[in-house]
């Protein structure tokens, strides 16, 4: 250890009180920027995952347009040979078929006639595979009343009474509950009517209201069949294994489907309100860590500054002795360097502390986000390299171009000066 | 400047030969309107998908009354649309069941054709409910020559539509329609409605075809062809209930 190495390592011990504060403010620095880049690492990865793992996908394929102009003809034909295809791409973990149309669905009011179903409003309808949607989405979870859909005699037959789940609310609206029987009302894709009678199989919450307001739930080949949408479906959706692998596997799910007229998209560009006010939350909670890495500089530059000024006279005698400039400022900067590394120490510890429990607990937001459509009502922090690198590089940084101001001030100490005032 | 000119001294001499516009409108309200009719028609839907063909039987009774029945083809026979004031209900045969229409559908196609449910259900007049006036464009083949003249349609403020006003085609002798044109508040037009084959059916001259074209899907259209229909021949007044929608009319 040089002398210069061995000066600036007695000096940090020398007062006490100075390096603490010094350290203190490093810390604190570490700490709060260590916790909000967790707090939005997880927040955010969380909302994503649990959007796309619950209700949309990673990655969807369409007809191309029919994301921009929805309508029932346009669909995706051969559906299970497609999804096939899908499902040997590396990093698709599993696939969805999806059926979207409109209805109008009526319940009978109490007291009125055998026949009369008045009570009546306008839903759209999503057809599911019950199986397949079930290890996609997990879809039974979102049922609080009533049982998940299965095969029925409405799968083959317009004859049969079918199967329905409802949203929340319409189920509110149209004053039915499991069990209750309700008709459905539309125009199939081949123009004839589609009309038949459903006993309500469960009630669904997806913890959108507006969600759960309008929409209903029948088996995929019940929807085939009563919308003359024989093998076709809407929306295949896709699931993959990580959400670091959505970008290559679109890429990829897009080469199987460019050549059947299929578009491809990640949950980026079908969510685009989601994804967009998400962003926007990201970029404040950015500037917010800015401001938070900043303020730690100026108390990290505010102690050094001191520090420099306490020392005027040390300073002016090591001048006097013959000590060039330069190691003066070699000093201090390892001085502060030694400083900011015990911060990343401690910092790291309490860091880790506090990210372990933000993860475990969460924060409940009252009231909920929402995020075009999709309502959060609890954010937990996720613990990441990046909560660990990022604050150490920040200190680091700070640490020695910080003290380089107060370093050179120090070293061009006119010496005689310098004795002579204090 | 000479269009101006031509305009004051064209105009005043054609006013005098037409009609005044309210007895136009009011001759172009009654056209198909009684105090009760029975009508048989069919409805020629074609789409970029499917086409096919509805035949119904209509009975109507006054402005607030209609029931309307369809007879072919063999997946929709028997569907039957009741109509009551503001209030529409569906009889639907697959399920023996009766369905309210919701305010929220009215906008939505009836049997999926260019008729929407408001269509059926509003019992609007040009006299009541828009201001109606002559336009006399110079670029139309309009005008006294091929006795086609142009009335500009503005629904009053009370008067609850998607479109800002129409141009309605009117021969004068007699009182009938040619076509119609709707615009929105763009001045884009919305659909176009023709009417032709005039026959003499029930005592009145009327055009017998009538053809919808929604102007974003020009190949689009919906055709309904009068076949018979009588007017102000007495309507039993249990057509128009509940019940009699409930057993599909039979």
């Amino acid at each position: 250890m040089g002398l210069i190495s061995k000066l600036a390592w007695r000096n940090i011990f020398r007062q006490k009180r100075r390096t603490i504060l010094t350290i203190m403010t490093m810390t604190g620095g570490f700490v709060l920027s260590s916790l909000s880049i967790g707090w939005m690492d997880g927040s955010y990865s969380g909302m994503i995952l649990f959007f796309t793992n619950h209700q949309t996908g990673q990655v969807q394929v369409h007809k191309s347009g029919y994301l921009d102009n929805p309508s029932i003809y346009d669909t995706v034909n051969n559906y299970i040979t497609v999804g096939e295809q899908i499902e040997t791409v590396d990093g698709v973990r599993t696939w969805a078929p999806r059926i979207y149309v409109g209805a109008l669905l009526a319940s009978r009011e109490e007291g009125a006639s055998e026949g009369i179903f008045s009570n009546s409003a306008a839903a759209s309808i999503i057809g599911i595979d019950p199986v397949m949607e079930e290890n996609a989405t997990g879809f039974s979870s979102q049922i609080t009343d009533g049982e998940m859909l299965t095969a029925s005699a409405a799968d083959s037959s317009l004859r049969a009474t079918g199967m329905i789940l409802l949203g929340k609310e319409l189920a509110l609206t149209l004053n039915v509950s499991v069990g209750d029987s309700l008709i459905l009302f539309s125009q199939a894709a081949d123009g004839s009517g589609a009309d038949r009678k459903y006993m309500v199989r469960g009630i669904v919450s997806t913890g959108n209201t507006e969600v759960d307001r309008t929409t209903c739930y029948l088996t995929l080949a019940d929807t085939q069949l009563l919308f003359a949408l024989d093998n076709r479906v809407h929306e295949i959706a896709v699931m993959t294994t990580s959400l670091k692998e959505v970008d290559r596997v679109a890429a990829e799910v897009t080469l199987v489907t460019n050549s059947l007229g299929l578009s491809t998209a990640s949950w980026k560009v079908f969510a685009r309100e989601f994804y967009a006010g998400m962003k926007g939350d990201e970029t404040q909670l950015k500037i917010m860590l800015g401001i938070i890495i900043g303020v730690a500089a100026l108390g990290v530059l505010n102690t050094i500054l001191m520090m420099v000024l306490e020392r005027r006279r040390e300073f002016g005698v090591m001048k006097a002795i013959g000590t060039k400039p330069k190691s003066i400022v070699r000093m201090i900067v390892l001085e502060a360097n030694v400083m900011g590394l015990v911060s990343i120490v401690i910092g790291s510890i309490l860091s880790t502390i506090g990210l372990l429990i933000l993860s475990k607990h969460g924060m409940i937001l009252d009231p909920p986000m929402d995020y075009g459509g999709f309502v959060f009502r609890e954010m937990v922090a996720s613990i990441t390299p990046a909560c660990y690198w990022i604050p150490s590089v920040c200190i680091m940084i700070t640490a020695s171009v910080v003290s380089l101001i107060p370093a050179l001030k120090a070293a061009h100490t006119d010496a005689a000066k310098s004795l002579r005032t204090v | 400047m000479c269009l101006s000119i031509m305009a004051t001294v064209v105009v005043p001499s054609v006013m005098v030969l037409l009609p005044l516009t309210r007895e136009l409108t009011q001759d172009l309200d009654q056209l198909y309107r009684s105090d009760n009719s029975y009508s048989e028609m069919s409805m020629h839907i074609i789409t970029e998908h499917w086409e096919r063909t509805l035949t119904m039987e209509i009975w109507s009774e006054g402005r607030d009354r209609t029931f309307i029945k369809v007879l072919s083809p063999a997946r929709q026979a028997g569907s039957a649309t009741l109509r009551i004031g503001s209030e529409m209900w569906n009889y639907l045969p697959n399920t023996n069941s009766t369905v309210r229409i919701p305010t929220s559908m009215m906008t939505g196609s009836w049997m999926g054709s260019d008729i929407t449910n408001n269509d059926i259900v509003k019992e609007i007049t040009y006299t009541d409910d828009y201001t109606a006036e002559y336009i006399f464009d110079p670029d139309s083949r309009g005008a006294s020559s091929d006795g086609i003249y142009l009335l500009k349609l503005t629904p009053k403020p009370s008067t609850a539509v998607v479109w800002s006003y129409i141009i309605c085609g009117v021969s004068v002798n007699p009182v009938l329609p040619v076509w119609e044109k709707y615009y929105d508040q763009h001045d884009n037009l919305i659909k176009t409605v023709t009417f032709s084959d005039v026959q003499t059916m029930g005592g009145r001259t009327i055009p017998t075809v009538m053809q919808v074209i929604p102007a974003n899907k020009p190949d689009q259209s919906t055709t309904i062809t009068w076949s018979n229909t009588t007017f102000d021949q007495g309507v039993s007044e249990d057509i128009f209930s509940l019940d009699n929608l409930q057993s599909g009319g039979n």
